[in-house]
């Protein structure tokens, strides 16, 4: 039903029947957006400008009209015959004993009454009615930044269930890439840049790949489906590390809580950082400069949380593995080469070569 | 800072996101008359608000209350005279809206007290209706009294839904499927729906099932559950007849025996009426109980 188009021009509530003299014509420009709005609308009926007069109206017992009635401010009573439709805008509509409507009976912000008449159609009533066509109602500054705070507290909840979620049921693979995060974030992230521009040739080889099979083309649409749920998946859940990671730089916890309950604290803390993020972009877009520069930065931030969270799932295999040693940019010493420290280093004693104990010979008192 | 407060802000996070824009509560009403309908289909689609069904006067086809917000939702209602086919409905007119706060889901008026949209659907009696119900996050109290109901397919998305069959159905019913997803179920005087086959999905809820009314024969339910469970309400004089699918889910048949791979009531043989419960469950369980017929 086109009257409850967001933002129209106008509304217009009829209220009271008005006292204009009866049966007189309704000035052609204040009826034309009426009868083109009541046209539009499924729940409206079709008239002319010919069918409307002001004020009350009654079509008399011995009266047939072969098309419809319509009253403009006024009640509209029938007693005779009416082939097309019975319409008052702004007034009530009484279908008497002896009156019979073929057409529909609509009342616009007043009441459809039978009083011993008939209707073939359908009666209805619109408590208001709303002119013109559909226009776009500019967005205030409130407005707009209401609904980007409402969307942002939306990602909130969304991504604080995901992240639930995933300290629920995959907490092994969350720490996996989470520790990947910590040691290794630029190769993370330069990991997750390569990955998200493979995405595409990706897809398209398995596509290629499936569809030169017989019984790949079968599988085809499983294997978009299981694509992209990959894809997401594996998105959540490096953006959840990189939310873990955040929430435990601010409370101090860098080594993450075992324990479900205290990861919540993290995890909620790391969403509000990126919250915060994206409403303080948000807040200002009225301003302009200033507003746009926010939003690219929330962007970007975001877009780098989420390619080094991505790439940390890429290089731990989805959490499965660690890091690999080889790739780590400065290996650790090693233990089999402790015994050639040379000298020893604020009276800690030098290590020695480890050698086999010694025989028990029973010589050593 | 503790868990437990970090999950106090984040409620309070929902409650207080920004409400919408302005509203404009308007009502609407439509009446079809009685005719020579030998049958009416309906399908109605509710998005957002309270949604009741009743039987309608006895000259009126079909009759529809509406109240709803107008800059959220528009009124989608047609009638083909053809194939005796009303659609009505409200959906959102601003398709996804993420409006989470609590005011939001109700609204409110001019004075600010909250209050929701309804729609209330008025069916005509004696003439056999196929009915398709959809509902998104909406309570909904549909009450069968005094209509012919041929067949019924209920989902509710998200919110309780109440059905009720308080006198019996004209003739048997064909089929009844109610899929509630969220909310919770009940249903009352199932009996009286004269129903051979229903269908009974839920998930996150569970809900009250009651078997009394008036049929003869035979009834099959499949009833499953997710998160949720069900207690069944049998009249004393109905043998009961369950094979259930349990998945970390129990069944409460006191009483009863087990056949094979079903359980059975003590009087189930000498029954002269009997249902048979097809119960699946993951996480929740179903209690078989008895009442008075």
């Amino acid at each position: 039903m086109r009257l409850l188009h967001a933002g129209l021009a106008g509304l217009v509530a009829f209220a009271a029947a008005g006292s204009l003299p009866s049966q007189t014509a309704v000035p052609a420009g204040t009826l034309a957006p009426v009868l083109d709005s009541l046209h539009q609308d499924p729940n409206g009926a079709t008239l002319t400008a010919a069918d409307v007069t002001s004020g009350a109206r009654t079509v008399g017992a011995k009266e047939h009209i072969a098309g419809s009635v319509a009253t403009w401010k006024g009640p509209l009573e029938i007693h005779g015959t009416v082939d097309g439709n019975a319409v008052a805008i702004g007034g009530d509509v009484i279908v008497g004993k002896g009156g019979r409507v073929r057409g529909d009976v609509l009342s616009i912000g007043g009441a459809v009454r039978l009083d011993g008449g008939s209707v073939d159609g359908e009666m209805r009533t619109l408590s208001a009615f709303t002119l013109g066509p559909a226009v776009a109602k500019p967005l205030t500054p409130a407005m707009a930044m209401r609904h980007s705070v409402t969307l942002a507290v939306g990602w909130y909840l969304v991504l604080a269930c995901v992240g639930l979620g995933i300290l629920l049921v995959a907490r092994a693979p969350l720490d996996a890439v989470a520790e990947a995060l910590r040691t290794h974030p630029v190769r993370a992230l330069g990991a997750g840049v390569l990955a998200q521009l493979a995405i595409a040739p990706a897809f398209v080889l398995l596509m290629v790949a499936l569809a030169i099979t017989i019984i790949g083309v079968v599988v085809i649409p499983f294997a978009v489906i299981g694509f992209f749920a990959a894809l997401a998946g594996a998105l959540a859940l490096g953006f959840v590390a990189v939310v873990m990671i955040t929430g435990g730089a601010i409370t101090g916890d860098r080594n993450g809580d075992r324990a479900i309950v205290a990861a919540l604290q993290p995890l909620l803390l790391g969403l509000t950082a990126f919250l915060v993020l994206w409403i303080a972009g948000n807040a200002f877009g009225w301003t302009g400069g200033l507003g746009a520069g926010l939003r690219i930065a929330a962007a970007a931030i975001t877009w780098v949380a989420l390619t080094a969270g991505f790439g940390a799932v890429i290089v731990t295999r989805a959490g499965t593995r660690a890091i690999p040693v080889a790739a780590q940019l400065s290996p650790a010493p090693t233990a089999e080469h402790e015994w050639q420290t040379p000298t020893p280093v604020s009276g800690v004693a030098a290590a020695r070569r480890p050698t086999p104990a010694p025989r028990k010979s029973g010589g050593d008192r | 800072m503790t868990a437990r407060r970090f999950l106090a802000i984040a409620g309070m996070l929902v409650l207080t996101a920004p409400a919408a824009g302005a509203q404009s509560w308007r009502t609407f009403t439509a009446q079809r008359a009685l005719g020579r309908e030998d049958s009416l289909r309906v399908v109605v689609s509710y998005g957002l608000g309270k949604f009741l069904l009743r039987a309608a006067e006895p000259a009126a086809l079909y009759s529809i209350d509406m109240r709803y917000d107008a800059d959220v939702f528009r009124v989608e209602k047609t009638y083909d005279a053809a194939s005796h086919t009303l659609r009505v409905g409200a959906d959102s007119a601003t398709a996804v809206r993420f409006n989470l706060s609590a005011k939001n889901f109700r609204g409110s008026n001019s004075h600010g007290r909250a209050e929701s949209g309804t729609m209330t659907l008025y069916l005509a009696r004696g003439v056999p209706l196929d009915l398709t119900v959809q509902l998104g996050i909406a309570t909904a109290d549909l009450d069968f009294g005094e209509l012919w109901v041929d067949r019924a397919k209920i989902e509710a998305a998200m919110g309780a839904a109440a059905i009720s069959f308080p006198t019996p159905n004209v003739h048997p019913m064909r089929e009844l499927i109610v899929d509630a997803a969220f909310g919770g179920l009940s249903i009352d005087h199932l009996g009286n729906a004269r129903a051979r086959h229903v269908r009974i999905e839920a998930a996150l809820g569970g809900g009250e099932i009651d078997l009394r009314g008036e049929w003869t024969g035979e009834m099959t339910i499949e009833v499953s559950s997710v998160l949720g469970g069900f207690n069944i309400s049998a009249p004393t004089d109905v043998g009961v007849r369950v094979n259930s699918t349990m998945r970390l889910a129990g069944m409460g048949l006191k009483g009863f025996t087990k056949r094979g791979d079903a359980y059975y009531s003590p009087n189930y043989d000498a029954a002269k009426r009997k249902v048979i419960i097809i119960a699946v469950a993951t996480l929740g369980g179903y209690d078989v109980r008895w009442v008075a017929p």
